[in-house]
C-alpha cells in the first residue's frame, strides 16, 4: 500500500463516504427478497425470455444514443455539486411561484394531452357544445426527428406543470423489450435527455416540485426534483406503505403524498396515509386537504365518510359485490349499500370534490348516490365501454356537472343529466381549478 | 472464515446466505455506493450480488477466490445500472459551509466531487483500488483489463484528482511526492 499522504486522504475519504450509506437491510429482508425471486430471477428465467430482457437494455441504451447522449457522454449536471433541493416545504419556493408560460380558461374547462407518434399537443378545451368546441392549443412538444424508433404512447403525457414543464414518457421497442424513459421538457422544445427524470408515476406540486412515486424497483422510493434544474433527491419508502396507484395524490400544503398501509389486528384492512416528503409518515383525516387535480381524488366523503365493499362468494344466492359508504368510525357491517339496485359490483367508484356524492361505474352504466338515494346517470357508448373505463375525475359546472373517464380510447366526458357523452381527442391531465 | 463461507457457497448450503450477509454486505454495499453514487441503488446492487452468488455458488472454482468473485458481480451490476441510470441526478453529498470554501472539508468536498466526475470506469478502477484494496491485478480482472490498462487509469485518475484537491487552495499533498 502506498504511503503517499494524497493517496492515504483518497483512502480514508472513501471509507468516510462509503459510512455515508450503511447497510441498513436487515438479514430477514435479504432472505425474504432471496425468497421472493423477483429482481433476482434472472437466472431461473427461460433463456428466451432472458434474451429478451438483454434487448430491452440495449434499448435503453439506444434511447440514449438517439438522443445524443453518446456511450461517452453524460449530462453536464450529472455527478456534479448539485444544486440546492427546493422542496415544497422550503420557505423559498413557496415565497417564489413559478410563473406560468400559459393562460388557461376559466374553472371548469379541461387540459388534454393529444398524441401523435412523436408530437406532443397540450390543449385547453372548456365544456361548451358538450366539451365538442375547438379547444386552444396550449403547446407542442417533439421528440427529435432524428430519433425514429422512439415514440410517445397514448398514455406517456403524465402531468403539466405550472411553469410549462412537461412529464413525459418515451418509449421504444415493443412487448417485453419495450424500455420506458421519462424526461422533463418544456412546452415548444424538443426532447433532450438534459432533464431525464426517473420513471414512475409523477405528479407537479402548485410550485413547479415534481413528486415521482416509483414502485418498480425492489425498494419503493419517492422522487422529489427541483422544478428548475431537475435535481433530484430520493427517500426510501417505508417497507409497509404502498404509493403505487395512478398518480401521486399530493396536499394541498405540498408536503406529502397519500399513500396507504395495512392496517387492523390481523393487517387484512388498509388506512390512508400521508407520506411526507421529508420522509415521515403521519395519519389521514378528515382535516387533510389534498390537491384535487382531476376532481377524482378525494379519499372521504364531506362528513369524513369512506367508500368500501367487499364480495361474497356465492352460497344460494350466487354471491355478488357490493359497494357502501361508512360513516366516519364505522366498520362494514355498519356501512349503507349503494350498489346500484339489481347491478353487479362498482369497477371504479370516487367521491365527487365536494363530497357530497359518490359516482360509480357498474358494466357501462354510471350511478351517482347522495343522501337523497341512488340515480343512474349516464351510459357508456360501446367503444368505450368495451375500452378498460375507469372514473378518473369529476368537474362542477352552473348548467351540468361531468364524469370524466379514461379508457383504452382516450377521456370522454359524460354529462351528468344523461343526455350528452364526448370522447375528447386526447387523455385528461387536469382540470382547472 | 473466508475458505469456510466459500465452502457454504459452492455446497449450495442455505445458511451460506447468511455468513455472505455477515461477511460481505458492507464492503459489497460501499463499492456499490461508490460506483452507483445511490444508497438505495447500493442496496439493491449488495442484495443481488450475494443472493446471486448465493444461487450460482457453484461457479466458484477457487474458494480463495470468493471475495474478488463477489466485487466482481458487484461492480459489474453497479456499473450496468449506472450506465442505464447517468440520467438520474444526484444530490446525496454533504454541503459544504462556506467558512470553510478553501479549508480541509472543502478539499475533501472537491476530490469527491472530482472521483465522480471520473469516467464510469476510472471511477470503478479507483474504488476497487483506494477502497476494496485490490492490486492492479485483481482490480484488472475484476474490470476485464490489462493490468496496464488499469495501472494507467490510475495514473491518469490520480494526476485529476490531485489537481481538483489543489485547486481548492488545500496544496498539502499537492507538493508530496
Amino acid at each position: 500500500m502506498s504511503a503517499d499522504p494524497f493517496e492515504t486522504e483518497l483512502r480514508d475519504l472513501l471509507r468516510t463516504e462509503s459510512a455515508a450509506a450503511p447497510v441498513q437491510m436487515s438479514l430477514a429482508d435479504l432472505r425474504a427478497r432471496a425468497g421472493k425471486r423477483a429482481r433476482w430471477a434472472w437466472t431461473a428465467r427461460p433463456p428466451a425470455m432472458r434474451v429478451a430482457l438483454a434487448g430491452g437494455a440495449f434499448a435503453a441504451v439506444g434511447i440514449a444514443l438517439a438522443l445524443g447522449l453518446g456511450r461517452g457522454q453524460r449530462p453536464a449536471d450529472v455527478g456534479a455539486t448539485p444544486s440546492p433541493i427546493v422542496s415544497p416545504d422550503s420557505s423559498g419556493s413557496q415565497a417564489v411561484p413559478s410563473p406560468s408560460p400559459f393562460v388557461l380558461q376559466p374553472v371548469g374547462t379541461v387540459v388534454i394531452a393529444r398524441v401523435d407518434g412523436t408530437v406532443v399537443t397540450i390543449l385547453n378545451q372548456g365544456p361548451s357544445a358538450g366539451f365538442g368546441g375547438a379547444p386552444r392549443v396550449l403547446g407542442t412538444v417533439h421528440v427529435p426527428a432524428a430519433s425514429p424508433e422512439l415514440r410517445v404512447e397514448p398514455d406517456g403525457v403524465q402531468a403539466l406543470g405550472p411553469n410549462g414543464d412537461v412529464l413525459l414518457t418515451l418509449s421504444s421497442g415493443d412487448g417485453e423489450t419495450q424500455v420506458r424513459t421519462s424526461v422533463l421538457v418544456k412546452l415548444g422544445e424538443i426532447v433532450s435527455l438534459d432533464r431525464v427524470v426517473p420513471a414512475g408515476h409523477g405528479t407537479f406540486a402548485p410550485n413547479g416540485t415534481l413528486v415521482i412515486a416509483d414502485a418498480s424497483t425492489g425498494t419503493p422510493k419517492l422522487w422529489v426534483v427541483d422544478r428548475a434544474s431537475s435535481a433530484g433527491r430520493t427517500l426510501a419508502v417505508p417497507a409497509d406503505v404502498s404509493t403505487s396507484g395512478r398518480r401521486p395524490i399530493l396536499t394541498t400544503d405540498g408536503t406529502g403524498i397519500v399513500a396507504v398501509r395495512p392496517s387492523g389486528p390481523d393487517g387484512t384492512g388498509v388506512e390512508d396515509i400521508i407520506l411526507g416528503l421529508d420522509g415521515s409518515v403521519r395519519p389521514m383525516t378528515t382535516a387533510t386537504s389534498i390537491d384535487l387535480v382531476t376532481g377524482g381524488e378525494r379519499r372521504f366523503g364531506l362528513h369524513g365518510e369512506r367508500l368500501g365493499g367487499g364480495c361474497d362468494s356465492g352460497g344460494a344466492t350466487g354471491g355478488g359485490c357490493v359497494s357502501i359508504v361508512l360513516p366516519l368510525g364505522a366498520v362494514n357491517a355498519n356501512g349503507t349499500n349503494i350498489t346500484p339496485p339489481g347491478r353487479e359490483c362498482c369497477s371504479s367508484q370516487i367521491w365527487t370534490p365536494d363530497g357530497k356524492r359518490v359516482v360509480m361505474l357498474t358494466g357501462d352504466e354510471i350511478w351517482a348516490w347522495d343522501a337523497s338515494g341512488i340515480n343512474k346517470v349516464g351510459t357508456l357508448e360501446p367503444d368505450v365501454s368495451a375500452a378498460n373505463p375507469t372514473i378518473v375525475g369529476f368537474i362542477s359546472q352552473p348548467l351540468f356537472d361531468y364524469v370524466l373517464i379514461d379508457s383504452d380510447v382516450g377521456t370522454t366526458a359524460v354529462a351528468m343529466d344523461g343526455a350528452s357523452m364526448r370522447t375528447l381527442d386526447g387523455t385528461l391531465l387536469s382540470v382547472v381549478r | 472464515m473466508d475458505a469456510r463461507i466459500a465452502d457454504m457457497v459452492r455446497r449450495g448450503a442455505d445458511e451460506a446466505l447468511d455468513a455472505l450477509y455477515v461477511r460481505y454486505a458492507d464492503e459489497i454495499q460501499g463499492v456499490a455506493f461508490l460506483i452507483v453514487r445511490d444508497r438505495f441503488d447500493a442496496e439493491d446492487v449488495m442484495a443481488d450480488t450475494l443472493i446471486s452468488a448465493w444461487r450460482g455458488g457453484r461457479e466458484l472454482r477457487d474458494p480463495a477466490a470468493l471475495r474478488g468473485w463477489l466485487l466482481r458481480i458487484a461492480t459489474n451490476r453497479a456499473l450496468s445500472i449506472r450506465r442505464r441510470r447517468r440520467d438520474v441526478r444526484l444530490v446525496e453529498t454533504l454541503e459544504v459551509p462556506t467558512a470553510d470554501s478553501t479549508g480541509p472539508l472543502a478539499a475533501r468536498m472537491a476530490l469527491l466531487a472530482a472521483i465522480d466526475d471520473l469516467p464510469l470506469e476510472m471511477r470503478a478502477a479507483v474504488v476497487l483500488h483506494y477502497f476494496a484494496d485490490l492490486t492492479v491485478d485483481d482490480v484488472a480482472s475484476t474490470l476485464g483489463k490489462s493490468p496496464n490498462t488499469i495501472k494507467s487509469q490510475l495514473r491518469v485518475a490520480l494526476g485529476r484528482l490531485r489537481a481538483a484537491h489543489a485547486e481548492i487552495g488545500d496544496r498539502r499533498f499537492h507538493d508530496v511526492g
